[in-house]
């Protein structure tokens, strides 16, 4: 491997790590954002018990999301300097104004939020969550138009080989941009459900005492599941339309169809001389992975849905069993729709405008084999890591001191010495 | 409009090292001045409620490096590739530390990650001292005899490490209840003055080491900004014992600023002549322009709900 090879690798691996927490943490927003508005509407106890549980789930996981995106931001001028000299006027503008716009309110309130449980006056730390779920939806929009203008690169002129700004709109309204945007929400809000679906079913099947709370949890989850997957798939396809005009290489590598491949394949050599100006046709193995299983789950999604009436869903015991084995799927699928969106636009890292080859640094392959290692020691730990802690959070159910617990309560009084009051809090 | 961006850069920088750095340096002393875990978790939360709004300060100084300066972003980040690197591991480990900590129960589980925040946090701080010592050499165009880990740079180093200390002691003497405060405004006030001296040594060796351009234009500025910085932790120390703590973590604030500004005084114009094209500053620019008071006032709302000091109805999470 050289050292395109391997900064591409580290780009993978850190964007892949980054976005399963992402991911997640977009969908699990939403559901704290609906029990914590039941809770402060109606007072009803079970939304309480729900938002500490989902919440610190939540928490949890986020945390690890940043920690991840903190190695994304900066990797462009460590390992991609050729991206920043070429496209920095354009590309460094949305990047600049996620981190502004949304991620600085996004962060500062959600410390609030957890640390202001009791005394932020109700409705007013109810609005933290919602912002801060706000301000997350927005970051995504901002991270796409980043990543939709890669892909196809619109509002600039090229002038002595430096890309320039001449249209901020067209980078707002790019077409690779909106219906991506709306699928990546929708494929969220499928992994929060799943996931939700999943560990209430896990609980139930444990025989949890929480019986009302995690059966109110499924229950969303089950009805938000659709919500999220056929959305998913309608606009997963409608992008094609857009690639075909774009990227017509992308989409014969996901087709892996021989006609369309040799035919795009002469069109790109008369556009940009001759070379293989084709992404690897592996790309269509994830393609057809994310589609069949999107599919299935659209059918699945529907069963369970009538699987509520009278609770069929937790009586037959078989579906939560399935929901549980469900939990990792989300993950994988969005896994392999970056695959097919990062991979598919290769040899290109900005489409027509730079080649991978030429955004790369100077790296030697020893100085890139360093660095790759090194994230991908503390990255894997941090996968890991979070794994445990999910996984022990989920199992351990609903706790009331989850969240918003005060240090009083925790060990006792400042006065005590005794360093074994360690309760496990 | 570049020069909007050069102080809006300051700003966002000059933020996070005073805002994250009592982070850094309330990290450094968890492990060694906590003598129960009543203690380190009354630290932790000490700083626990601005931990992700201080850190989103430096996420966006690297957002506003890449859309506003891209070409220094590029140069910068690559030619101190073998520093960067290796600070965005430790700041990955800090987080992560902070993050699990508590998570788990267990006097083995909590030992290590206490452990590895002081350690991390320790060599943050001394990151920070070498960004500090590089940027020197680099914007001010003094040496190419100077290597990334160099005896510049180290002096830097140890500069820095002891002042974060210094700001995070005090910091915590401003944060703590009472009876933890008084021990930990002891270890302040002795952290202090050893801050203030390096930082006087540091400034004269910067200005005599030709590192920086020998001009007196170029000269003067630096030492002035560099002897503030090394004054402010005499004047914290006198605060601490008028029993003013918050005014002392103004003070210490200086001291973790000064550094930056000696920097600024040397290297600004390199900064403003690599600056993005007029068109996409001006978008950018409108932006953030619409944005920033909009953050000003989250932050001072966070500050203004936190400002008590720990009590037993302080709520722990990290």
């Amino acid at each position: 491997m050289d050292a395109v090879e391997i900064s591409r690798l580290q780009f993978a691996v850190t964007g892949s790590v980054h976005y399963l927490f992402v991911t997640l943490s977009l969908g699990l927003v939403l559901f704290v954002v609906a029990f914590q508005t039941l809770w402060t509407f109606r007072k009803d106890p079970v939304h309480e018990r729900l938002t500490k549980f989902w919440g610190r789930l939540y928490v949890v996981n986020y945390g690890a999301g940043i920690i991840g995106g903190l190695v994304m931001e900066f990797q462009f001028g460590l390992n991609w300097a050729g991206l920043a000299h070429v496209t920095g006027n354009v590309l460094g503008g949305p990047i600049a104004i996620e981190t502004l716009v949304a991620f600085f309110i996004e962060a500062t309130f959600l410390g609030m939020w957890i640390f202001g449980w009791g005394r932020i006056p109700r409705l007013l730390h109810l609005g933290l969550i919602w912002v801060v779920a706000i301000t997350a939806y927005v970051s995504a929009y901002w991270i796409l138009a980043a990543n939709a203008f890669l892909q196809h690169p619109v509002g600039h002129e090229i002038r002595d080989g430096v890309a320039f700004l001449t249209d901020f709109g067209a980078l707002m309204r790019n077409p690779n941009l909106l219906d991506a945007v709306q699928h990546v929400v929708s494929a969220a809000v499928v992994t929060g459900a799943l996931f939700v679906a999943g560990v209430s079913a896990w609980q139930l099947l444990r025989r949890t005492p929480d019986v009302i709370e995690f059966r109110r949890s499924l229950r969303f989850a089950v009805v938000a599941l659709p919500i999220g997957v056929y959305p998913a798939i309608h606009f997963g396809f409608l992008q094609e339309v857009v690639i075909e005009q774009s990227q017509p290489g992308k989409l014969a590598a996901m087709y892996a169809d021989p006609e369309r491949t040799l035919r795009v394949q002469q069109e790109l050599a008369a556009r940009f001389g001759p070379g293989d100006w084709l992404p690897p046709d592996w790309v269509s193995v994830p393609y057809q992975i994310m589609m069949q299983t999107t599919f299935g789950l659209a059918l699945l999604s529907i069963v369970l849905l009538v699987l509520l009436i009278r609770n069929w869903v937790v009586r037959l015991r078989v579906p939560l069993y399935l929901l549980v084995a469900l939990i990792p799927v989300p993950f994988v699928l969005v896994i392999c729709g970056w695959l097919v969106r990062e991979v598919g636009r290769q040899p290109w890292a900005v489409y027509g405008v730079l080649s991978t080859e030429d955004a790369a640094s100077p790296l030697s392959t020893g100085a890139a084999a360093a660095s790759f290692t090194g994230f991908a020691v503390v990255l894997g730990g941090l996968v890991l890591l979070n794994i445990v802690l999910l996984g022990r959070f989920a199992r351990r159910g609903i706790e009331d001191d989850a969240l918003g617990m005060p240090l009083g309560a925790t060990l006792g009084s400042s006065t005590s010495d005794d360093d074994s009051v360690l309760v496990g809090r | 409009m570049d020069l909007f961006f050069v102080l809006l850069l300051g700003l966002l920088l000059g933020g996070y090292l005073v805002l994250d750095g009592f982070d850094i340096g309330s990290g450094m002393l968890v492990r060694p001045l906590g003598r129960t875990e009543w203690e380190r978790r009354a630290m932790i939360t000490a700083f626990g409620p601005f931990l992700l709004g201080n850190e989103v300060w430096l996420v966006a100084t690297g957002g506003v490096l890449f859309g506003a300066f891209p070409l220094l972003e590029g140069e910068v980040l690559g030619e101190l590739r073998a520093l960067v690197w290796p600070l965005l591991v430790v700041w990955v480990v800090r987080d992560a530390a902070v993050w699990s900590r508590s998570r788990l129960p267990g006097a083995r589980w909590r030992g290590f990650w206490d452990t590895t925040l002081a350690v991390v946090s320790t060599v943050f701080a001394a990151g920070w001292g070498v960004v500090v010592a590089n940027l020197m050499i680099r914007l001010g165009d003094g040496g190419a005899a100077h290597p990334v880990y160099g005896w510049f740079s180290l002096l830097w180093a140890v500069t820095m490490a002891v002042v974060f200390a210094g700001h995070g002691a005090v910091f915590l003497t401003a944060r703590l209840p009472q009876v933890p405060a008084a021990a930990v405004a002891g270890t302040a006030r002795r952290l202090l003055p050893a801050g203030a001296g390096l930082l006087a040594v540091a400034t004269v060796v910067t200005v005599a080491a030709g590192v920086l351009p020998q001009r007196a234009g170029a000269l003067v500025p630096v030492a002035l900004a560099g002897f503030a910085a090394a004054a402010a932790p005499l004047g914290a120390r006198v605060l601490l014992g008028r029993g003013r703590p918050g005014l002392a973590l103004a003070a210490t604030a200086g001291a973790v600023v000064g550094p930056l500004l000696m920097v600024a005084t040397a290297g600004w114009v390199v900064v403003r002549d690599s600056a993005a094209d007029p068109a996409s500053l001006s978008v950018l620019g409108g932006v953030a322009a619409a944005v920033l008071p909009v953050i000003v006032l989250s932050q001072a709302w966070m500050w203004w709900v936190f400002r008590h000091r720990v009590d037993e109805r302080s709520v722990v999470f990290f």
